[in-house]
């Protein structure tokens, strides 16, 4: 009977999710966990958002079962879970939070912090460092992959469009970049203090870097038709641009401002990403007519394919030996496509799919390779979606407004 | 005392700097762009699309200056037989001109970076074409908007096709 309690909890936790996630067999071996509400003059709405998001926060990887419940401080009792987390949210000028962690067995604090963010908005970021210093106190696997931003452009208009940042959830949103066309935004160093991205606003594509911190920016290159980064490894890109109109992939240091032009395909030649030790890519072409997914080394001329599968294989990432692309597995050009995504090694083997149903697209490593992110599309709206690489474990979060155009995060 | 340490670093960490300040980029010259510092993050607002053509929309379609669109099959970049008459009509309009700049388009099916080299490879193929009528090679510009430009949102294969073409504009 527990079981089956447990079963339709987990089932209800994880619905709307896509159909190879497993029903895990392993939730008795999970550390149960509620969540008690101590905080003292919030809205109710900004705290039931708060509460929602610490309970994403534990959802994400397989490591706690945690009551959906909204405790509040007082009346219940916790002798079935592993732990408590009790927080005290408090909005002022900035926003706070102080969250511990019971011990129930002992009856025990075990850990206590306090965080204090100036930028009232950004307060799901509390929530995610204090989730992620849980893990790492209780020496979980990290997931300090929630602590990162997220960013993102999107059309706003006819050739209007904006950049903005975001938590993982998307509950927290800024447009950094709007007015004119601005895309492609991608992260230029893991501490995520500069991006590059693509103005289309004069008659030249222009590849800029800013830093977000304080409005410096810094013309990188620019080329006729188009320009996208697309890859960054220290100060060398991997950029599609077409000098002579043929969109080919090229690898610029941004120091020395040296382009090594790496594929001379007369068809497309986009989405280039360093894969293996750096030496080589992958990258989306369309010799046999339609997109689908190469590599070659940087050094070399030779290239081999590396799926033999699917319509339309036009969006990849890779990290380490590991690659995830999207492919279309239906015949019809247009809408109602079913799009899915893969996850193989760099040599094309041991290929296995992470979802089966819906239009899944522009798949993303997080930053340590555990997680892929994807943008999940249906008729009328669209959601984010991050697997846990290690147990399937899938959530998901809705977009609202346009779709997604590009993402890095 | 550890705690206090922890809640300055943790402070520091979320990004101080919580003044709004505006600044001009540091690195761009002649620009009306402003920057926002707000908490740690800047925004920008860089304007309307800055792009110099003949705005008028005397054409037809996304075209502009009395020049024609041309369209593309599902997918593809060659020119069909059926739109070389509207080629032929905007080269002999642009023997007389300055500069002109071709638009690649896409619908909206694919990711965006492929939609982007689709929309070029168009504009590369009309380009050649046009040389290829006798226009001079340094009077083309090109440049692919990708899906970015909508003539129509309708969920339609006619709408779907009217978004994958190549539009004409006139450089002052």
């Amino acid at each position: 009977m527990r079981f089956l309690v447990i079963f339709i909890f987990s089932f209800y936790l994880f619905a709307d999710v896509d159909a190879t996630i497993r029903i895990e067999k392993d939730v008795e071996s999970r550390s149960r966990v509620a969540i008690i509400d101590d905080s003292v003059g919030v809205s109710p709405n900004i705290n039931s958002k708060f509460f929602d998001i610490l309970l994403a926060d534990l959802k994400i990887s397989g490591h706690f079962l945690a009551d959906k419940t909204h405790y509040m401080a007082k009346g219940s009792d916790f002798g079935n879970k592993d732990y408590i987390i009790k927080y005290r949210f408090s909005i002022e000028d900035s926003a706070s939070l102080n969250i511990q962690l019971i011990e129930v067995s002992s009856n025990k604090q075990i850990m206590s912090k306090n965080y204090n963010i100036p930028s009232f908005s950004k307060y799901p970021f509390l929530a995610h460092q204090a989730v992620s210093d849980i893990y790492q106190f209780l020496k979980y696997p990290s997931i300090s992959w929630i602590n990162r931003y997220i960013v993102f452009s999107r059309y706003t208009s006819k050739k209007q469009s904006e950049i903005i940042l975001s938590d993982y959830t998307m509950n927290y949103r800024k447009v950094i970049i709007s007015g004119g066309l601005n895309l492609f935004p991608k992260w230029a160093d893991k501490e995520q203090r500069n991006l590059y991205y693509t103005s289309y606003n004069s008659l030249i594509p222009t590849l800029y870097k800013l830093n977000i911190y304080n409005g410096s920016k810094s013309k990188i290159v620019s080329s006729e038709g188009m320009l996208v980064c697309s890859d960054v490894k220290g100060s060398k890109i991997l950029v599609t641009m077409a000098p002579n109109g043929q969109p080919d992939i090229y690898e610029i240091d941004t120091q020395s401002g040296v382009k090594n032009r790496l594929t001379s395909f007369s068809g497309i030649d986009v989405k280039g990403r360093y894969v293996d030790d750096g030496d080589s890519m992958i990258f989306v072409s369309n010799p046999l007519g339609s997109a689908n997914i190469y590599k070659k080394s940087l050094y070399g001329s030779s290239i081999s394919q590396l799926v033999y599968h699917g319509k339309n294989n036009n969006s990849c990432d890779a990290y380490g030996n590991k690659i995830v692309y999207s492919s279309r597995e239906t015949k019809s050009g247009y809408s109602q496509n079913r799009f899915n995504i893969y996850l193989a090694s760099s040599n094309g083997y041991n290929t296995k799919p992470l979802t089966s149903t819906g239009s899944n697209q522009l798949p993303t490593f997080s930053s340590d390779g555990s997680v892929v992110l994807y943008v999940k599309s249906r008729a009328n709206s669209s959601s984010i979606g991050y697997i846990n690489l290690k147990d399937l474990k899938t959530v998901q979060f809705p977009i609202s407004g346009r779709k997604i155009q590009s993402l890095d995060w | 005392m550890k705690l206090k340490i922890f809640i300055i670093a943790i402070s520091i960490f979320f990004i101080g700097c919580s003044d709004k300040k505006k600044v001009k980029p540091s690195n761009v010259t002649n620009s009306s762009e402003t920057i926002t510092i707000d908490g740690g993050v800047s925004s920008e607002n860089t304007g309307s699309s800055a792009a110099g053509y003949n705005n008028s929309y005397g054409g037809l379609d996304g075209s502009s200056g009395g020049l024609k669109s041309i369209y593309f099959e599902f997918g593809q970049y060659s020119i069909s037989s059926d739109m070389q008459e509207r080629i032929d009509q905007n080269s002999n309009i642009i023997k007389n001109k300055n500069k002109i700049k071709l638009e690649g388009n896409c619908d909206e099916f694919g990711t965006d970076e492929y939609n982007f080299a689709l929309g070029l490879k168009r504009a590369k193929a009309i380009k050649d074409d046009l040389i290829a009528k006798g226009v001079n090679e340094s009077k083309i510009i090109m440049i692919s908007l990708g899906e970015s430009t909508p003539l129509c949102r309708d969920t339609t294969d006619e709408c779907y096709a009217k978004n994958r073409r190549v539009d004409f504009h006139i450089v002052n």
